[in-house]
């Protein structure tokens, strides 16, 4: 077994907040986490305070205005912490299980007020719906009724998968109060669309308002931007993503 | 849906002249050396970028994603900035389709990727090689929001066969 190596690192700008809200935003299906993490970073005007590193992520550094960063990193504004990953992240069961126990333990240790963890949830039949549907499930009775507060379904039944779905689990286990939003999207196409619906229902559970007015205004700059994070993320994740699809044996 | 919405498709048509007919054959061995090209190309870790520099004018690859029913096979097409219907051309045979399609105003980028240079893109343009093969003949399109979707009969080249007795 390979020694757990993965590590978060804060930066000298991490403020220490009590019970503050950690918003997850790493790409999955229509790119919809991750559209929704980066609009929350630039409207709230975040700092960039910390970054996740291992060996065993691909040899991938980005370059932000002359300025060097991992693609795994995290965000900071008062009380609000925002996880992003800028590549897509590996899907070998271990690296990930390693991943999500490493961010579970440190999100613990700073005894939060919620998790949002943000993920879309594949439809075919997207093309022809105005406003997707986002339904959300939470790791406790109270945070189901506080969904159906701000009227949005609980999901009942169904397959979730990759990373958000292991948070998810790691957060129940350690009575985390985590919430997942999962959005109707294009299963393989950007949808910035469904993102500001994600911001909508944020707005509604967290008593703010971020804007989401832009990612509509912006959305096909989003589109053409965010095309090769969507093609690397579709092909990484096209096994698990067809699960989703799929019906569990003890449906009904 | 809305009849209305669909787009006509223009199809090769059977040619008489005999220049026509040596351009349709450099067309269709120009096609296979790129089908293969890019096969190459997608094997692997190998990932080719989605944008190529031409001369007159670069291009974008757009996102696509292909599923196939029983009868159908139906593709959607990402052509954000792409205006108008009438500004996509579509070439269907049997087991392709060519897209073009022109973005309303040229994107720029002033550092573009590791080359740090500015670059101008025009248009989208793909290729789709289907695994499938579908009938040119019976083949629908609608555009809505920038995405395109072609909806394609697929042809059936299975046979039922029963099974004996004995």
């Amino acid at each position: 077994m390979v020694e757990n190596d993965i590590k978060i690192v804060l930066k000298d700008n991490y403020k220490e907040v009590k019970s503050p809200t950690v918003i997850v935003g790493l790409p999955s299906t229509g790119l919809v986490g991750l559209i929704s993490a980066l609009h929350i970073i630039e409207t709230m005007e975040m700092e960039y305070c910390g970054y996740v590193e291992s060996k065993r992520f691909p040899p991938i550094i980005l370059i932000h205005n002359s300025e060097l960063a991992l693609p795994l990193r995290i965000y900071q504004k008062d009380k609000m912490l925002v996880i992003i990953s800028e590549i897509s992240l590996p899907t070998e069961p271990e690296i990930i299980n390693d991943i999500t126990s490493v961010l579970a333990d440190w999100v613990k240790s700073l005894d939060p007020e919620y998790i949002l963890i943000l993920r879309g949830n594949p439809i075919p039949n997207r093309m022809n719906i105005e406003v997707p549907n986002c339904y959300g499930l939470g790791t406790s009775e109270k945070l189901n009724n506080l969904l159906d507060k701000v009227e949005c379904g609980i999901m009942e039944h169904g397959i979730i998968t990759g990373i958000d779905a292991l948070l998810m689990w790691e957060c129940s286990k350690q009575n985390l109060p985590a919430i997942t939003l999962a959005t109707d999207a294009f299963p393989n196409l950007p949808d910035p669309g469904a993102a500001a619906v994600v911001i909508d229902k944020i707005n509604k559970i967290l008593g703010i308002y971020i804007d989401p007015a832009k990612l509509i205004e912006n959305a096909e700059d989003l589109r053409i931007k965010m095309r090769d994070m969507m093609k690397n993320t579709a092909a990484q994740q096209a096994h698990l993503q067809s699960k989703e699809f799929q019906i569990p044996p003890m449906y009904g | 849906m809305d009849k209305g919405d669909y787009m006509s498709i223009e199809r090769k048509r059977d040619k008489k002249n005999i220049f026509d007919v040596i351009d349709e054959m450099f067309d269709s061995l120009q096609r296979a050396i790129s089908k293969e090209f890019e096969s190459f190309m997608d094997f692997g870790h190998i990932n080719r970028p989605l944008w190529s520099v031409d001369e007159e004018c670069c291009s974008l690859e757009p996102l696509v994603d292909i599923k196939a029913t029983k009868d159908e096979v139906i593709i959607v097409v990402d052509l954000p900035k792409v205006k108008n219907k009438n500004d996509i051309d579509l070439n269907v045979s049997k087991n392709t389709i060519e897209l073009k399609a022109e973005l309303e105003n040229k994107i720029c980028y002033e550092k573009w990727g590791g080359f740090q240079k500015t670059i101008e893109f025009c248009q989208f343009r793909k290729t789709i090689n289907l695994p499938w093969k579908i009938d040119p003949d019976k083949i629908q399109a609608k555009f809505k929001n920038g995405i395109l979707e072609i909806r394609a009969k697929r042809i059936n080249e299975f046979k039922s066969i029963k099974i004996s007795d004995e």
